[in-house]
């Protein structure tokens, strides 16, 4: 794409982040893109960890996720584990998969598929 | 940032695709992802290779954005032999490869993953000087 770089930037009015989070008793959804913009609301809506028991993270329809969200969950993975309580990531999506596997956290993670 | 001429670095990048400038914000990284994935998108370069560039793109983009007090990111992508070239403007704070040059942190440490992330991803990432400006550049050869 070549073009003025003034049209490339007004073009960008248009690109605000698609993200949404909602929690449903102990489980937490997001949608859409988490990163140093969205992360931090996630990690308001795992503080403190919502429900009882088993705390649910489902990452199916995330698109995109970097450090940012992996910072996040791996802060709410720890804060479940000091709470003795089990913090899983469900449905994590290709993109949240390929995130935890680059950064060698598979075994570290509850990752739920089902 | 001035003249921002990533691409006066000649032998390596052969066509400029793209080049713009936001301001640091990290409200400013969705639109970043999404005019590099275009563009790469637009030139038929293969997903496996455009969903790397992207994450890529995001951690060097936050990285200027959260450890520099850069005014603007600036973000240049185009071609080069075998593969493909992003650079990201204002990386004084990304001049210590070498911090990054280990082993991923372990599973205890939350923050600092970042610039593993990008090397882990690009087949190779160096800090250069063109002109006044130090930029981040990213390679990624086509798979």
């Amino acid at each position: 794409m070549r073009g003025d770089p003034a049209d490339i930037i007004a073009s960008m009015s248009d690109t605000s982040p698609r993200f949404s989070i909602t929690t449903n008793d102990n489980v937490v959804t997001v949608e859409g893109e988490i990163d140093a913009h969205s992360a931090p609301e996630v990690g308001e809506a795992l503080t403190p960890l919502p429900g009882s028991g088993e705390v649910r993270l489902d990452l199916a329809a995330v698109e995109f996720i970097d450090s940012s969200g992996l910072r996040v969950i791996i802060d709410a993975h720890q804060r479940a584990e000091a709470d003795e309580r089990r913090f899983v990531i469900a449905q994590p999506s290709r993109a949240v998969q390929r995130l935890i596997e680059i950064s060698g956290l598979s075994d570290h993670l509850n990752l739920a598929t089902d | 940032m001035g003249n921002f001429g990533i691409m006066a670095v000649r032998g390596e990048i052969e066509e400029l695709s793209t080049q713009f400038t936001v301001d640091a914000c990290t409200s400013q990284l969705s639109g970043i992802r999404r005019i590099v994935t275009d563009t790469l998108g637009r030139a038929g370069v293969d997903i496996d290779v455009i969903d790397d560039v992207e994450l890529a793109v995001s951690e060097a983009a936050t990285n200027v954005i959260q450890h520099t007090d850069s005014p603007t990111v600036s973000i240049a992508v185009g071609e080069c032999e075998g593969g493909w070239a992003f650079d990201v403007g204002a990386a004084e704070s990304l001049l210590d490869l070498s911090a990054s040059a280990g082993p991923m942190p372990n599973g205890e440490r939350i923050s600092g993953r970042g610039l593993y992330i990008i090397r882990a991803l690009m087949d190779r990432v160096d800090v250069i000087d063109v002109g006044d400006d130090r930029v981040l550049r990213c390679v990624k050869f086509a798979s």
